[in-house]
């Protein structure tokens, strides 16, 4: 029985790096959607936002390590509301910390493990270590077929009124530039090792949809932020990001 | 008059109660629904989503002022996440049985307000602290343990990290050791110190259960179990997984050899195994100075709670290690739960699920990203499961799920989960031609579901 356990268990972040930093250094979007996703864009108008991630280095302290922020996460949670309805699209954000909304047993039965079966099938059906074909710039892929959630999650199209469902934040990978792998990330960091995180970050946004109805994750977005002010900047990104998807 | 009242009063509620343990005890024998959290969510819960955290602690190793506010943040931080990813229970039984056991270890005390319990779905051996207060304990270890008094050790350790401020010394010995050799590049010595908070938390456990009544000596029987040295029931999956399709050969099993290089591999930590060696001899040495006393106890509260509660535990960590994929470890967790319960129709369903789903892994040569617990496995029999999975070549391995999802599907043709997954695995081993029709009577018969919008979209495309 340690006083601290260490809580690595999540290893998404590491999927969004070794999906971007296999071959993006600057501004890179990665999209890679189902064809099915693409036929049926027009029904897309209501989305469920589970649990938007939103951490941030607010300040650097004597050792260049960023104390990590996730805090003021509300400005994040409005521009990505107003910039859905800028395309026509319902995101309702549930499972929201700072304001508490959206935290009930119906979250934490069944939105929470959603989230929990999505990372991990990212994790676990990932086949970029077998597949390297590279992302340029701006790149959209499109499969057949979708990685695979379970299907007892189905039942929440009815529930929620739309069968899509979002993972979405923002969060830190590890620049390229140095060459530097072992940096540990914000999301997967134990409270011992938070030293380890060093100034040397970049920003990513992302955004994963998953059609529970088909059980498939129909939608993958990934891009690098390059900006001095993120707050005065993500609008451009979040409407850039949502008229991807509503197209 | 009043009396003869007050006694049949008492009557009916001890009658009550020894209903209500044996109907949950019934209930169990026949089936299981996993736990569904219900009601308003505690305010104690709602603090940590918030991050609302406030850490206790003397800044004995002066810590300025960002590095106080980084170990706050990231307790802030951590907890969050734990609390938000839905890894705790609310409003059920574990937990409320759990915070009985830490009042009475708290009674008394002027920490009955700064300590919370919790109980987190996590599978592993293990319980956890933090400077706000917050206690873990894992679903892994209440169903690993044998009575209160283990409960009550475990517990009375995490407060022993508490009080003597471990996590906050943990970070701020990381912190000042990086501190030191970032100015001036030089390797400092290890100033690893977990092993003495353990031995010290191991310690003042031994005052606290003393001193609430609770059987000490049992202590060093928790650290066994955090071993996983104990002895648990014959658990055969030979016979189990056998069926018409497919059975077990010898040929299929892997050689005892096999099996103990699967176990023996360098990811099994060697310090670790090592630190608990240590802490049981400490322990027990520290056990024979005190003096005995007859009055202590393996149990304050009811003995059939603590049972049922460690059936629910063990019956969560069933569904929980299904959840988080860990396929083989749902399977192992299910087969030692039937020799208790071997009517439990759920145990036999999750059993035909978790085999689906390792099925379909398979047929996608990504089998080997399931296998979890490979590398720290001690467990002689679970060792020889999961090698005999690894073993099986696809086409023996349909032959197997086939056969056993089939069987089951005969035992229970009309319950939903089974007949949706007697369906896909149709549809996996076969194609969608066969599976139409089981498609078909789920979207029939189960108009509300959890599955009917995929069958119905199955049927459709």
């Amino acid at each position: 029985m340690k006083a601290i356990q260490s809580y690595k268990t999540i290893p998404f972040i590491f999927f969004i790096s070794t999906l971007l930093f296999n071959s993006c250094s600057t501004g890179k979007v990665y999209i890679d959607k189902t064809e099915s996703f693409a036929v049926k864009n027009e029904s897309i108008k209501h989305i469920i936002s589970i649990n938007p991630n939103f951490i941030l280095p607010a300040t650097l302290n004597a050792e260049n390590s960023p104390v990590i922020s996730s805090r003021d996460a509300l400005w994040f949670y409005e521009s990505l509301k107003n910039n859905a309805k800028k395309n026509e699209i319902h995101l309702q954000i549930e499972g929201a910390a700072e304001t508490i909304e959206g935290f009930d047993s119906n979250y934490f039965n069944y939105l929470a493990p959603l989230k929990r079966e999505i990372l991990k099938v990212l994790n676990l059906q990932d086949f970029s270590d077998v597949n390297d074909e590279l992302p340029s710039t701006k790149m959209i892929q499109k499969h057949k077929n979708g990685l695979v959630i379970s299907s007892h999650y189905s039942h929440l199209a009815e529930k929620y009124g739309t069968p899509y469902f979002a993972l979405q934040g923002i969060s830190y990978i590890p620049k390229t530039e140095t060459g530097n792998s072992e940096i540990i990330l914000a999301a997967t960091i134990p409270t011992s090792d938070l030293s380890f995180v060093t100034a040397n970050v970049e920003t990513v946004y992302y955004t994963i949809i998953v059609d529970v109805s088909l059980s498939q994750i129909v939608y993958k977005e990934f891009r690098i932020i390059k900006t001095n002010n993120l707050q005065k900047n993500f609008d451009a990104i979040a409407d850039d990001s949502f008229s991807l998807i509503s197209k | 008059m009043k009396v003869i009242k007050t006694i049949y009063q008492l009557s009916i509620f001890v009658a009550i109660l020894f209903f209500c343990s044996n109907l949950t005890f019934a209930q169990l024998a026949e089936d299981y629904h996993p736990i569904k959290l219900k009601g308003e969510i505690p305010s104690d819960f709602l603090k940590r989503i918030k991050g609302d955290v406030q850490l206790k602690y003397e800044n004995s190793l002066r810590l300025n002022s960002v590095q106080k506010e980084q170990f706050r943040v990231g307790t802030e931080y951590i907890l969050r996440d734990i609390f938000q990813q839905g890894n705790i229970y609310f409003n059920d039984p574990m937990t409320d049985y759990v915070r009985k056991v830490g009042d009475n270890l708290l009674y008394g005390t002027d920490l009955a307000n700064d300590i919370t319990f919790f109980v987190s779905r996590f599978n592993v051996t293990n319980a956890t602290t933090w400077q706000d207060g917050t206690v873990i304990v894992n679903i892994g270890l209440i169903a690993c343990l044998e009575n209160e008094a283990q409960l009550a050790f475990a517990l009375a350790h995490e407060i022993s990290h508490y009080i003597q401020q471990h996590p906050y010394l943990q970070y701020g010995r990381f912190v000042k050791k990086q501190q030191v050799e970032n100015n001036s590049n030089v390797f400092v010595q290890n100033t690893d110190r977990t092993l003495n908070y353990e031995l010290e938390a191991d310690s003042i456990a031994i005052n606290l259960l003393k001193k609430a009544k609770y059987n000490y000596n049992e202590g060093s029987k928790v650290l066994r179990i955090v071993r996983r040295e104990y002895e648990r029931d014959a658990i055969s999956f030979v016979r189990y997984l056998s069926s018409d399709k497919f059975e077990i050969k010898e040929i299929n099993l892997c050689k005892p050899i096999s099996y103990q290089d699967y176990m023996e591999n360098e990811s099994v930590s060697s310090k670790s195994i090592l630190s608990l060696d240590i802490r049981q001899r400490k322990l027990i040495k520290r056990l024979s100075s005190v003096e005995y006393q007859v009055s202590l106890k393996n149990y304050i509260l009811a003995k059939d709670l603590f049972k049922k509660i460690q059936s629910i535990a063990r019956f969560e960590l069933v569904e929980q290690t299904f959840l988080s994929s860990n396929y083989l470890r749902s399977i192992y967790e299910a087969l030692s739960l039937l020799n208790d319960f071997p009517k439990n129709k759920y145990l036999h369903i999750k059993v035909s699920e978790n085999l689906y789903y390792i099925n379909s892994y398979n047929d996608l040569s990504i089998i080997d990203r399931i296998f979890f617990d490979q590398k720290k496995i001690e467990d002689e029999v679970y060792a020889d499961f999961c090698c005999f999975i690894n073993k099986l070549t696809k086409e023996d391995m349909r032959k197997m799920v086939f056969g056993f999802v089939q069987q089951q599907y005969q035992n229970y043709p009309s319950d939903e989960r089974m007949l949706i997954i007697m369906a896909k695995t149709v549809e996996m081993v076969y194609d969608m031609e066969y599976a139409k029709s089981y498609y078909e009577k789920y979207v029939k018969l189960y108009v509300d579901g959890e599955h009917f919008l995929m069958a119905k979209k199955k049927l459709e495309q």
